[in-house]
């Protein structure tokens, strides 16, 4: 059974019930009205009869978004996940907040490497009417496949192409980033890395990702100086995320890398 | 209706009414005469506040400035306006008076107040441009973010977008170029605005649509829908007109860009300013602007060292604007590109272009001084000089005459002409006894009379110019030609005793190193093995940080055994071993452990071993070495153990692990392989690699690599990477990636891994491996022309020889193989079953491929005989490969 507080249940007839309280039971919301009074009366609606719900803002959602522009994606996971148990309950009704929490939760689990928690969250998707979402969901079921990597890459760079500041760019530029890491060429990591910086600065929860990416392709490929630029934009900007304990933890690289370059 | 006498509320309208009518026929003066009749007769009426609106904007019209903000300011009190309308009008008027700061002080205080409505987001809008105005663009920018608190009142987007370009550009123009990015980062797409418009459009829509959809089929509700129906429509046309704005107006999209590659480029990110570039060609109309692109890609990719990205927008620039205004500039960036990587030839090339393409003159004067640069460069002196003469012909006063002038001197030096050279030196220094090359130019007359064999007066020039020059950069080279030419005269104590006075004046490595390593020489050839050990020591802790440090502590301990000192000698190593054996980032520690080990390999004489009296700064070190004076009776491990054991914490495990490897080493000279190779897995298998020293990490890696526990080397090589990329040893993550890559099939990864290897680390210890797994990469990607001269390096040579020579044929007879080049191929596997017999995986799988080239020729007899020659081999019968033969001839015998 769920539960929310503080809410405007507008119904397909036109009404509208002003609630303090919301409970649900499989098919029937039971709503405690608003009233003068000290006796609150309860209404039992059926859930085919709403039309939407406002509801208030989830405080946890809040503390989730703030986390998120602190680039600290386990503090993110942690609100947004009991946000979501909350959600989940009104996720058949108009007005739900399912979708705003799972734009959180998405990049927050690549950003803090939780690759099983995100093949759970894929396993058990249930479509939203996002279009944004619903890509980004696609490029990440084909990304769990071994044997549709070929169309995973087209289809990263398709929605990079099409769409620069969406989620799903976002996600398609940090699988990028991380396979040329993988494999050494640096150019185009530092390039996909980059790219989230300049073209998807709203997802900041993968923000640090992409700097610390940035970092290890500006060292792979010996530019210290490039690289010292993310790092002080990491450390500046996202100091308590974990991507800026790992560049702090680096080795110095500067010598060395002036020595190959000349 | 006046006439007719209308009188009361009603006719205030009527007067109001007759005033608006003048306002909107633009007759101001009329317009302001009704407003003030109205008021006048109802001071107090319904629409007083019009009223006085009405005249306030018909004297704004009528260029009554003044007149406008008083009857604002009298409107302002009034509780029945709207302030913030009020507010900006007053402000609007301020600014179009040119009283810019004194609207800036009555909207000032709004920023006290949180945002209400879409005015006050226009007062913000205005307050911002004012700051511009007076040139205070932070200021600008931090009220602009006030917006951020509220978007739902920003009415129209794209006014915000232009308002965050306007504070971009301000700040800009006062170099703040971090803000500016900052700034400009906040406009948003035009697309992404149509999009979130069409959206809230379609929304509203669907909201109206559903409560009709409610009303017909339920007619009763009509009262509760009619108002909210109405203020739907209402939002929908608000919403409707300001997409019909966003899509007319200009894309934005492309000034922006460029504006943000100008702030990349200033703030040194070049990376930012690549990806921002590169986006810009999917642009409309950003044809025009190819040649700024371009120019920019081929400037920041050069900031960035990516050379060949950098030519590939040079190339383009050339090729399609060979006539425009950046040619010479980017030739001239080239030839300094090429300079840095070698290429001389190339960079003449272009500065000769840039000679001609450009009319400017510093431009010009410098692409000919780099000419003789680059001819000096490539050795070409005679073209050098010529360039350098008429450079100073053309450009005497110039910045570079003086180091042309020497170049010049140079010329003569580097053809060896040393009498010609002695002569232009001297000239040079007659007429610059000051100029900046005077030091080295009398260094350099030294030298040539040191080529010269006139030691006596080598000795006496470096002697004045000790006096003249005294601690200058070069005396280093300078004592060192002087030992030079005392040695020369047989003057060895002489020679000694100058090399010595290098160690104290702060020399470079090289040259230090040099002085040192010939004094050593001088000292041994004198039998002074107590100076040897005294110039050592003093090495070693003057200059602990040196590259030679490992080498001297080598010589140290030699010229200890060497004075009969052979426990000094181990207590001297076992100090500094101690010292620095919990330390992972000492890559020296492992080589000191080998010298230790194979000191205590060597069992000291029974008898006689005498004990030479302590030098002086030596006793402690002899007196502490008598304890540890080895036992001829115990063994070598004995000894080892005693000599490092106890001397670092016992839960270290990189300590640990240092002693296991100083045991292999122990066993190494001692003729034990097994007992080698065995702990060296022990240390493997046993210690977290994050634990680890460089020099472990690699060999860890490379023993794994032998076992086939592939993941378990990757990790030592992927820390060795991570963890030590300075390191000496750092190849060997790069070589046995390459070969992870190779077996796992993936070429080009393969490939990259043994490229880099040589570029990026100059492949110190692992040259041969690199070499041999480049040319397998190479002939797994089909590139065999390119496989065929790796392997034939390998082959050919001489330090190289065995195990790889006998795989590089192997491998060439593979190469010919695939192209179908089969006599070539065969010649190849024969040879391997030939001249390399020891190897017997090699020999094993030549025969077998020399069948495979007998068979594709059609010569099954050459094919059959040798396979049998494989099966007949009893040193290869046990290898797979000679089962595959037998299987072969028995078919060939059913067929």
């Amino acid at each position: 059974m769920g539960c929310a507080s503080g809410q405007d249940i507008y119904q397909k007839d036109g009404k509208v019930l002003r609630a303090t309280n919301l409970k649900r039971d499989g098919g029937v919301v039971f709503a405690r009205l608003m009233s003068q009074g000290e006796n609150q009366e309860t209404a039992m609606v059926a859930v085919n009869t709403i039309d939407r719900i406002v509801f208030p803002e989830d405080p946890l959602f809040r503390e989730a978004v703030e986390h998120a522009n602190l680039g600290d994606a386990l503090a993110v996971l942690n609100k947004t996940s009991q946000a979501r148990s909350t959600a989940r309950e009104w996720a058949d009704i108009n007005g739900n907040t399912m979708a705003d929490i799972l734009r959180l939760m998405i990049p927050s689990l690549i950003a803090a490497g939780k690759k099983s928690e995100l093949s759970r969250l894929l396993e058990s998707w249930v479509p939203t009417k996002e279009a944004d979402l619903e890509t980004t969901v696609g490029l990440l079921k084909l990304h769990e496949r071994a044997d549709q990597q070929d169309k995973f890459e087209m289809e990263c760079r398709r929605v990079v192409e099409g769409a620069p500041g969406t989620l799903s760019a976002a996600v398609a530029w940090t699988y990028m980033g991380r396979k040329a890491l993988d494999s050494r060429q640096w150019n185009s990591a530092v390039r996909a890395f980059t790219s989230i910086r300049l073209f998807s600065q709203n997802w900041r929860v993968l923000q640090p990702v992409a700097l610390l990416g940035a970092i290890e392709g500006c060292r792979g490929n010996a530019s210290p100086a490039q690289a010292a630029i993310f790092a002080s934009d990491l450390e500046s900007e996202y100091p308590g995320s974990a991507q800026a304990s790992i560049a702090r933890s680096l080795p110095p690289l500067s010598s060395v890398s002036s020595e190959i370059k000349n | 209706m006046l006439g007719k006498g209308v009188e009361g509320p009603g006719a205030e309208s009527v007067y109001f009414m007759m005033a608006s009518a003048w306002f909107h026929l633009e007759d101001f003066l009329q317009a302001k005469a009704g407003f003030e009749e109205c008021l006048r007769l109802f001071p107090s009426g319904a629409r007083s506040v019009d009223s006085r609106m009405g005249r306030a904007e018909s004297q704004s019209r009528l260029g009554d400035g003044e007149g406008a903000l008083k009857t604002f300011t009298e409107l302002a009190n009034n509780s029945g306006a709207d302030a913030d309308f009020i507010l900006l009008k007053r402000a609007h008027l301020l600014k179009e008076m040119g009283r810019v700061p004194q609207a800036i002080s009555l909207l000032l205080p709004m920023l006290n107040v949180p945002l209400r409505s879409d005015k006050s987001v226009q007062v913000l809008f205005l307050l911002a441009s004012l700051q511009i105005e007076i040139g205070e663009a932070h200021a600008a920018f931090r009220i602009l973010r006030r917006t951020h608190s509220r978007p739902d009142l920003v009415g129209n987007p794209m006014h915000l977008n232009a308002m965050w370009i306007s504070v971009g550009d301000a700040l800009m123009k006062l170099r703040s170029f971090k803000l500016a990015l900052e700034a400009y980062s906040y406009v948003t797409r035009k697309q992404e605005i149509l999009n979130l418009q069409r959206e809230n459009i379609q929304r509203l829509e669907q909201k109206c649509s559903s409560h009709l959809a409610i009303l017909r089929e339920n007619p009763s509700r009509f009262a509760t829908f009619q108002a909210e129906n109405t203020a739907l429509r209402v939002q929908i046309e608000q919403d409707r007109k300001i997409y019909e704005q966003v899509e007319k107006a200009d894309d934005y999209l492309l000034p922006l860009r460029l504006r943000q590659v100008r702030a990349c480029q200033e703030l040194g990110r070049n990376w930012e300013a690549v990806v921002l570039l590169e986006s810009i060609p999917s642009i409309n109309g950003s044809e025009s602007f190819r040649s700024e692109i371009l120019h920019g890609l081929f400037l920041c990719h050069a900031e960035l060292g990516n050379g060949e990205e950098s030519e590939k927008a040079a190339e383009k620039y050339l090729t399609e604007y060979p006539q425009a205004k950046n040619v010479a500039e980017i030739c001239f960036k080239r030839a300094s590109q090429r300079m840095q990587k070698g290429d001389f030839a190339g960079a003449e090339t272009l500065l000769g272009r840039v000679l001609q393409d450009t009319r400017d003159g510093g431009l010009q004067e410098q692409a000919l001084f780099h000419i003789g640069n680059a001819r000096f460069s490539a050795a070409k002196y005679n073209e050098a000089y010529a360039s350098y003469t008429e450079y100073l012909e053309r450009f005497p006063k110039s910045d570079y005459a003086d180091e042309a002038s020497y170049r010049k001197a140079l010329c003569y030096f580097f053809r060896s002409e040393r009498v010609e050279a002695i002569g232009s030196l001297e000239a040079y220094l007659k007429a610059k006894p000051e100029g900046a090359f005077a030091a080295d130019a009398a260094y350099r007359i030294a030298l040539c009379q040191q080529g010269i064999q006139k030691y006596q007066e080598v000795i006496d020039l470096c002697q004045s110019w000790r006096t003249r020059y005294g601690r200058h950069a070069l005396l280093g080279e300078i004592l060192a030609l002087q030992g030079d030419a005392y040695a020369a005269l047989n003057h060895l104590e002489k020679a000694a005793a100058v090399y010595c006075e290098v160690l104290d004046i702060g020399a470079t490595d090289e040259v230090l190193e040099y002085a040192v390593f010939e004094a050593n020489k001088h000292f041994q050839k004198l039998g002074r093995w107590d100076k040897t050990s005294e110039l050592f020591k003093s090495f070693i802790e003057t200059h602990p940080e040196h590259p030679s440090v490992v080498m001297a502590m080598h010589w140290l301990s030699r010229a200890l055994v060497k004075e009969g000192k052979h426990g000094a000698a181990k207590y001297f190593l076992s100090e500094k071993i101690g010292d620095l054996i919990t330390d992972r980032t000492r890559d020296s520690v492992e080589e000191l452990l080998a010298l230790l080990a194979q000191l205590c390999a060597k069992r000291p004489p029974r008898i006689g071993a005498s004990v030479s009296t302590p030098s002086e700064g030596g006793g402690a070190v002899q007196r502490q070495s008598e304890k540890v004076e080895s036992n001829p009776d115990s063994s070598p491990e004995a000894e080892l153990d005693g000599l490092l054991l106890g001397r670092f914490p016992k839960e270290c495990a990189l300590a640990n692990a240092r002693i296991l490897f100083a045991h292999a080493e122990l066993g190494r000279f001692l003729r034990k392989p097994e007992t080698a190779i065995g702990l060296m897995d022990k240390i493997a298998e046993e210690t977290p690699a994050v634990d680890l020293s460089a020099a472990l990490l690699a060999r860890c890696g490379d023993r794994q690599m032998i076992q086939g526990r592939f993941s378990e080397a990757r990790s030592f090589y992927d820390e060795l990477l991570r963890a030590f990329p300075k390191s000496k040893f750092i190849d060997y993550a790069y070589t046995g990636n390459g070969y992870l890559s190779l077996m796992e099939g993936r070429s080009e990864d393969a490939l990259r891994w043994f490229v880099d290897a040589i570029d990026k680390t100059g492949a110190p210890s692992k040259q041969k491996e690199i070499t041999l797994g480049k040319g397998k990469a190479l002939m797994s990607l089909g590139k065999y022309e390119d496989a065929k001269t790796c392997f034939q390096q390998v082959a050919s040579r001489r330090e190289w020889r065995g195990e790889a020579t006998a795989e590089a044929v192997l491998l060439l007879g593979e190469v010919h193989f695939r192209k179908g080049e089969y006599d070539t191929a065969v010649q190849h596997f024969q040879r391997v079953f030939v001249a390399y017999q020891r190897y017997a995986a090699f020999v094993s799988r030549a025969y077998l491929r020399a069948a495979d080239c007998f068979e594709a020729m059609g010569d099954k007899g050459k094919a059959q005989a040798h396979l049998r020659e494989l099966t007949a081999n009893q040193k290869l019968a046990v290898l797979p490969e000679a089962a595959e033969a037998r299987e072969r001839i028995q078919s060939y015998t059913q067929k």
